[in-house]
């Protein structure tokens, strides 16, 4: 009896968090630009937002940070990673690649925006790009770190027994073991940065736009519409896809 | 034999978290002292606009974390007790986590929407909606996880000792939770004290603040020094609510 309460009121949580994102889906398909004003299906809000040239703009400038910094960082931390796996684990390494991680972004922002202010720095990609990568680089290596740990350091040794390289044990040893937690951190880190809205704000000069930055603009300017919509179904069925992906590699990965 | 990376491939991440991310902070630092010393915090701490926007948000966090806690905390518990299949127990945890990877400003455009059926746009409860909205999750997770390693045995204890099932869950499940419950509230409590697009988006004239008022000393008001400060405060609070967590809290995940 409890139990078949408790169920239904599980299923409900997860109605209430699960709702607002289909009725963006739903209404992002609808010939109505009012909100439950079901008249019909239509993508034509789709179709003026390939013709709006500020979030193309913005998708593009978006995913390019995003990428570059996915990369940078995860070598980045995969360095130290790689580097302090193999050391006894010391608490004073792991706080300060945590701190960036744990210390609100508003307070990293403002921080950082002066620091460019003193270096005299022009703000734009490259202000974004750095700032994205600052937290980025603690990000990957906490997605690395245990999976450096984890790879088997005897698997090593008997490759070096038996004869190999150092580069070789590295590019063939060590790496395809290591891939799972590399594409995790590549995963998380291009999320963290394509989707991030405080730190892009702060550190951006006039004219470099991401996502956020538009749909903050346009949302903050009043209501709901129907182009926003679209371009919110666009996004959240990349970051379902994303974060899919993830999750089951990380739940998969505790079954295990 | 295997030897040991050289120090050097170390340098260079180290180098770069240093100069982006401390760097600035100890910047912060001194920004807030140029202008009188620690006199800049006095005054922030006692000018009466500034503490009334940090315990408006304080009382908005304390709300947003109470109401998180529990909603979050039956769904925990059935996920823990009640469901014994460990593939549907996975199945609605991905269900649970895999919203918690998009996008937060999205989420709160998307409730914008339904908000604004029911005219709850631009009011107190629909920021504090809001923000239950994002961080029900953070606050579902690590509750679960501890749940999940109460031995049952102890409960089956209470069972035969003749126990009811509330006393069981009263006495025995809720102390065990403990450290799950302090990690949830810490972390719901920070993210929401310190949240700025969920009040921005949703609160209207409600939702100003202590992020907001950071924002706007930098970026409006170009009060450098008294914005340092009350980030570095905020920087404080959040430090000092981490280490309570690593201590008496989920450390030992």
């Amino acid at each position: 009896m409890i139990r078949k309460v408790l169920k239904i009121y599980t299923y409900l949580l997860l109605a209430f968090i699960y709702a607002p994102l289909i009725f963006v889906i739903i209404q992002s398909f609808n010939v109505s630009k009012y909100p439950g004003d079901l008249k019909g299906f239509t993508l034509r809000w789709y179709s003026e937002l390939l013709l709006d040239s500020e979030v193309l703009t913005a998708a593009l400038n978006g995913a390019s940070v995003a990428l570059i910094s996915s990369i940078l960082s995860t070598i980045l931390g995969g360095l130290a990673a790689y580097y302090f796996a193999r050391r006894r684990s010391s608490p004073l390494v792991d706080n300060f690649f945590y701190a960036p991680i744990v210390i609100p972004e508003i307070v990293e922002s403002v921080s950082l925006l002066m620091l460019y202010y003193y270096v005299g720095a022009e703000l734009g990609f490259w202000t974004v790009l750095i700032g994205h990568t600052a937290y980025n680089v603690s990000y990957a290596y906490v997605a690395l770190k245990p999976q450096f740990r984890l790879t088997a350091t005897n698997v090593e040794d008997a490759a070096y027994t038996l004869g190999a390289k150092p580069f070789d044990v590295f590019v063939r040893v060590y790496f395809p073991l290591a891939l799972p937690g590399i594409i995790s951190s590549l995963l998380i880190t291009f999320s963290m940065s394509f989707d991030d809205f405080i730190k892009t704000a702060f550190t951006t000069g006039p004219g470099f736009k991401t996502l956020p930055l538009v749909i903050w603009a346009r949302a903050a300017r009043g209501r709901a519409t129907s182009e926003l919509n679209a371009l919110a179904t666009i996004l959240i069925a990349v970051s379902l896809l994303t974060s899919y992906i993830y999750t089951r590699q990380v739940f998969k990965g505790k079954e295990d | 034999m295997r030897k040991n990376p050289v120090f050097l491939i170390a340098i260079l991440p180290l180098l770069y978290v240093l100069t982006t991310f401390y760097v600035p902070i100890i910047l912060m630092a001194l920004e807030s002292l140029k202008a009188g010393g620690i006199q800049v915090y006095t005054s922030v701490l006692t000018n009466k606009d500034f503490t009334s926007i940090i315990l408006y948000s304080a009382a908005i966090a304390f709300i947003t974390t109470l109401i998180t806690l529990v909603l979050a905390f039956p769904a925990a518990y059935y996920l823990s007790f009640g469901v014994e299949n460990p593939q549907t127990k996975n199945k609605f945890l991905v269900a649970f986590t895999v919203p918690m990877l998009i996008n937060f400003l999205l989420r709160a455009y998307a409730l914008m929407n339904i908000l604004s059926l029911v005219n709850l746009t631009n009011t107190i409860q629909g920021m504090i909606i809001g923000m239950v909205y994002e961080f029900l999750p953070f606050m579902l997770l690590p509750i679960y996880s501890t749940l999940e390693r109460i031995e049952r045995r102890f409960l089956e204890a209470a069972e035969t000792l003749g126990a009811k099932p509330w006393q069981a869950v009263l006495r025995i499940t809720l102390p065990l939770a403990t450290p799950g419950i302090a990690s949830g509230v810490i972390l719901v409590f920070l993210m929401a004290f310190t949240e700025f697009v969920v009040p921005g988006l949703l609160g209207g004239v409600y939702g100003y603040t202590v992020g907001y008022l950071i924002w706007d000393l930098f970026l409006k008001y170009r009060n450098w020094p008294v914005g340092s400060a009350l980030a570095f405060i905020v920087t404080l609070t959040s430090i000092f609510a981490v280490y309570f967590y690593t201590r008496y809290g989920g450390g030992n995940d």
